[in-house]
Formats: structure tokens, sequence, C-alpha cells
């Protein structure tokens, strides 16, 4: 379940936020890759959407959304259990 | 007012911000002018850069009144470019990184462009490098044939705005941001001892407030992710005495848990969309300031700010600056300012038209007012509240929305019959979009969903796919003219009628 959010946020954030030109992994320094404002309220409607998780400002951090691989961890982490248990 | 030439080897005009531009590198050389990471330009050195980058755009057959997409992303390279094409009387016009290739097609088409530069190669582009820059430069030069209607006086294009929830192009001229900087100065009081973080989209924030800060010699700190701890340390780092930002900042800000403050800052404004009371208190208790909201109308500038009482009179917008005049229109016809109404604005630096279809400004006014569609009312003190709006924009986290826009990206699946797009409130966004769908064909709901999704992803920016895409049996029209009613439309199909398939 987590590996699958990891993919699908590398595969949002290759697909809508950066250039094709951008490697993005799952440990990639996103903020140094050009993460701004307008993507950053763009990724979070993202989670919103795919995964019902409404992430709390306080929980928005440099740590938290440096890479993919915090970010899902933070999704997972704020997903209902009945979702996280299915995998 | 009054603005010479810029003195160019390519071009004169009559009239043009290129000038204050170079005013100010007479008067404050060596000044920081921007800051953008481990990069800075002195004025000296961005007023030589401009005038540097204007023989490669000429090169490239950029040539007077020619309408010139930028698409950058915040950086010096996107003000010297801007000044530079100004320098050569081109009209600018803004691209927003994050729009999907689609959309800035619709806009090449709409307005007309002659040329986009950008820091991607495509086929056919020009590359222009400049000792200066942070990279190449590529300048992919259109076909489009030049509008006649937009002269050497045009400076800026913004392919936004419109009271009825449509893209129209808001032409703006050099004489018109010149006089709405003026007025807008006499509530920010922008000098050349202030340094601004920001960390808007220029895309979006450009003429009233760049263009100022660059003809007071202010320093602007460029940061480019909205984070609290990269905005404290870029305040803090540069002793800077002016934030301008939009409440999803300032909820990042007051939800930071250190000890740090914003000691250096002598305000804190807010734009783009109204900020919500309990943030604006949250600020206030964390920082010890109170976040000045700003009223700006791209039709008009900078009418309002809440400099005097933002502490408590938090929900207000301000009263009018010294150069507007504020009319509420109610229904009754009541000429109290303090009745409910719709909010109507006069002053200097109106826009010059609406590009799409070409619309003077003078054809838009009501007798000298520009009635901006929002909804308000003004205390006994003369403070502007805002309640609403009458049109049908949505404003998510300050990026707007058109839903005529999404509806038409909607209505091009074949399994849509009919879709209206409108918004509804969001904690952290202040809204976003939600749609109602009449499906032409049945489908099983998800199935819709997805295929809804997969269009709208691959055609607009993220923040304007609906985020909610209900399935309607019918939606709701006005009898007489048969136009959609923008607004949940009840007997939601995920609720009315079992489908056996979802």
């Amino acid at each position: 379940m987590l590996a699958d959010i990891e993919a699908e946020i590398v595969g949002y954030l290759h697909m809508v936020i950066f250039d094709p030109s951008v490697l993005i992994e799952r440990d990639t320094d996103l903020l140094a890759a050009g993460l701004d404002s307008i993507a950053l309220l763009n990724l979070l409607l993202f989670i919103e959407k795919q995964y019902g998780v409404c992430i709390p400002e306080e929980t928005i951090t440099e740590e938290t959304i440096r890479n993919v691989k915090n970010i899902a961890a933070l999704v997972y982490a704020l997903m209902p259990p009945d979702l996280t248990v299915q995998s | 007012m009054m603005i010479r030439e810029p003195e160019t080897s390519c071009q004169n005009t009559d009239q043009n911000l290129a000038y204050l531009l170079r005013i100010t590198a007479q008067n404050y050389p060596n000044k920081v002018a921007i800051i953008d990471g481990t990069r800075s330009i002195t004025y000296s050195e961005l007023w030589m850069m401009v005038q540097s980058l204007t023989k490669p755009l000429m090169e490239a057959g950029i040539r007077e009144g020619a309408c010139i997409g930028i698409r950058l992303p915040n950086s010096i390279d996107y003000i010297g470019l801007t000044y530079a094409l100004w320098c050569m009387s081109a009209v600018v016009v803004p691209i927003a990184m994050e729009l999907k290739l689609p959309e800035i097609n619709r806009l090449c088409t709409t307005m007309s462009l002659q040329a986009v530069i950008s820091f991607s190669p495509s086929e056919g582009a020009r590359p222009v490098i400049h000792p200066q820059a942070g990279g190449a430069y590529y300048i992919a030069m259109l076909s489009s044939p030049k509008d006649h209607r937009i002269t050497s006086a045009a400076a800026f294009i913004r392919f936004s705005s419109g009271t009825t929830g449509r893209c129209k192009g808001v032409l703006l001229t050099h004489a018109g941001i010149y006089d709405r900087i003026q007025a807008a100065n006499k509530g920010l009081h922008i000098t050349a001892d202030d340094t601004i973080v920001w960390v808007l989209s220029m895309a979006h924030h450009f003429a009233a407030t760049i263009v100022l800060f660059c003809s007071q010699g202010a320093t602007i700190v460029l940061v480019n992710n909205p984070l609290a701890n990269s905005i404290i340390e870029a305040v803090n780092r540069n002793k800077a005495t002016i934030l301008y930002a939009v409440p999803f900042h300032y909820a990042l800000l007051s939800a930071d848990r250190t000890a740090r403050m914003l000691a250096s800052l002598r305000a804190a404004f807010s734009t783009t969309t109204a900020l919500p009371e309990s943030l604006a208190a949250k600020f206030l208790l964390r920082y010890n300031i109170a976040i000045a909201q700003v009223y700006g109308i791209i039709e008009l500038g900078l009418v309002c700010i809440n400099t005097s009482h933002a502490a408590d009179k938090l929900p207000s917008v301000g009263q009018p600056l010294p150069d507007y005049r504020i009319k509420i229109v109610s229904d009754d016809n009541d000429k109290s300012t303090s009745k409910l109404g719709t909010i109507c604005f006069t002053g200097p630096g109106f826009f010059e038209a609406y590009c799409a279809p070409f619309t003077l400004a003078q054809d838009v006014l009501e007798d000298g007012w520009f009635n901006t569609g929002d909804i308000g009312y003004c205390d006994d003190d003369g403070f502007l509240y805002i309640c609403g709006r009458c049109n049908d924009i949505i404003n998510v986290a300050g990026e707007k929305v058109f839903p005529f826009e999404v509806e038409t990206v909607l209505n091009e699946l074949d399994c849509v019959k009919e879709a209206c797009v409108y918004r509804e409130t969001h904690p952290l966004f202040g809204e976003i979009a939600v749609a109602d769908v009449v499906l032409a064909i049945p489908l099983p709901l998800n199935e819709a969903r997805a295929m809804i999704h997969e269009h709208c992803t691959k055609n607009l920016a993220m923040y304007k796919i609906p985020a909610v895409i209900n399935f309607v049996p019918e939606i709701s029209k006005t009898p007489v003219t048969g136009k959609i009613i923008h607004g949940r439309h009840l007997q939601d199909m995920d609720h009315a009628q079992p489908n056996p398939e979802r």
C-alpha cells in the first residue's frame, strides 16, 4: 500500500508538476527540484482527491515535503485504518 | 502621468515603464535589486542586463506591439526579460508554469502571441544565452498575425479575470500601470529602504507590485518554495521589511512550531482571497504581527489596504486608497455604502481593454465606475468588508478558476452531456471547484469519474480540476436565457437513484 502511494505520487509529480526532463524518484529532493507554491497546492489537492486525506498545515514542513518517501508516509499515516490495511 | 522614453539602442517610445527602471538604476546603482537563492543583481546590473537582452530579442524577430508570452519561473530572468520586452515596446503576456499544453495553446491563439520565451527548448526555438542569465532562454516564434488594436502603449496582458467567469485577457498600458503603482504606494509606502520577501507567482502578480518595488529601488527576495521555514529564514537572513503572500502561506507560517519571530517586518500583506479571521488571529498571536489585507482588482489595481486597523478590524480590506472612490450599489438603489451591495470603484490606472472579445474599458465601465462583481459594505469608519461574489469565479488558494473554461473541457468528452462547475468552501484552500455532470450515455460512475479525471489532468492545471464530481440527472438553468445556474444541483445521482454498476 505504501509503495503504491509512493508510485502514484511519483507518477503524478512526473506527469503534472515537473518538466519531463526532471528525474523524480522516491528520494528526489523536491524542494531542490523546484516545488513552488502552486506546485505544492496542486500536490495537496491531488492527495486530497486521490486518498481523501487533508494534510493539516502543521505537518507541511520541509522534512515531510522534502521527498516522495516522506510525503507517502505522511499520507499513509493520515489515512483511515480501514483503508491502510487493504494490502 | 509623465513617463519619458527609455534610451535603448532598439526602440523609441513615448511612454514606457522601462524608463522607471533606468531612473532607479541611476539613483541606486549599487543597491541590490533582486536576490534569488545564491544569485543577486544590483539595479545597475539589472538595467545593463535589460539593455543587452533587447538585441537577441530583436534578432529573433520580436518587434514593437508584438504580444510575447513569458513562461518562466520566478527569477531575475523573468524580471529582466519583462523589462527588455518593454524596452522594445513589446507586450508581455505571462504564461503560468502550471498550465497544461492545451491551455497554453488556447492562450497563444486567443491572445495572438507572436512568440513564447521559456527555459524549455522546443523545435525551431532560438536560444538566447546571456552571461547574467540563470540559463539559456528559448524563443519560439509563432505564426499568429499581429493584432493591430494592440498598440505600443500596451504593456501587459493578463489572461485572466472578467466578471462573468470567462477568461477575457486584461490589457494594461504603460501609463495605466504607472498610475496604479503611484496610487498603490499611497498605501504600501514602499521605499528604497524596503526589502520584500516575495513568494507569489510573477505570472499572476507583477504589474502593481514588482514594478512598484523596482521603481522605488527596493530589494526583492525571491522565495521559491512556500514552506514556513524558507519564508522565516528569508525574512530573518535579509532583514526583510515586507512579506507579500496569500492566506495559504500565512496558514503554513502560523503552524510553525519553532520560536523564531519575524521581527524585521514592518508589514505583512495578504492578497488574492479573503483572509479568514481565525487565521489572522492565529498569526497575530504567533508573531505579534497583524496581517494587512490588500484588495486588488486586475482591471484597476490595489484599491484598498488595511494598514491602519489590521488588528482590530481583522476581516476588513481597509479603506479605499486616497486616489480611489468606492460606491456600493444595492438592489433598492440606496446610495449608502453601509448597506450590503455590489462594490464599484473609480480611480486612476484602469485597464485599457478586454482582449477576448476585444472590448474597450470605456464600453465596460458604467459612468466611469467599474463593477467588481464582489458584494460588500463599509462600516461607519469607511472600512470595506467583502462578503461574497456575484460572479462565478472560484478562488483556490488565490488561483482563479473560471467555470466556463472547466465546463468547456468537461463537455469535450463524449460521455458528458452537460456540466456545471461551481465553488465550495475548503478549510485550507478557501475554495475548491466542484462539478455537477450529466452523463450522455449510461456508464458505471467510477468509470465515468476516471475518464473525466484523466481528461482534465491532460487539459487543465491541477487546481482547476474539480475536486468533487457529482453525477446529476439535469443541470438547472435560468428560465428565460437558459443559462446554467452555478451552484449545487440537487438530486445528485449518487444518492438520487441506485446504480447497480457502482
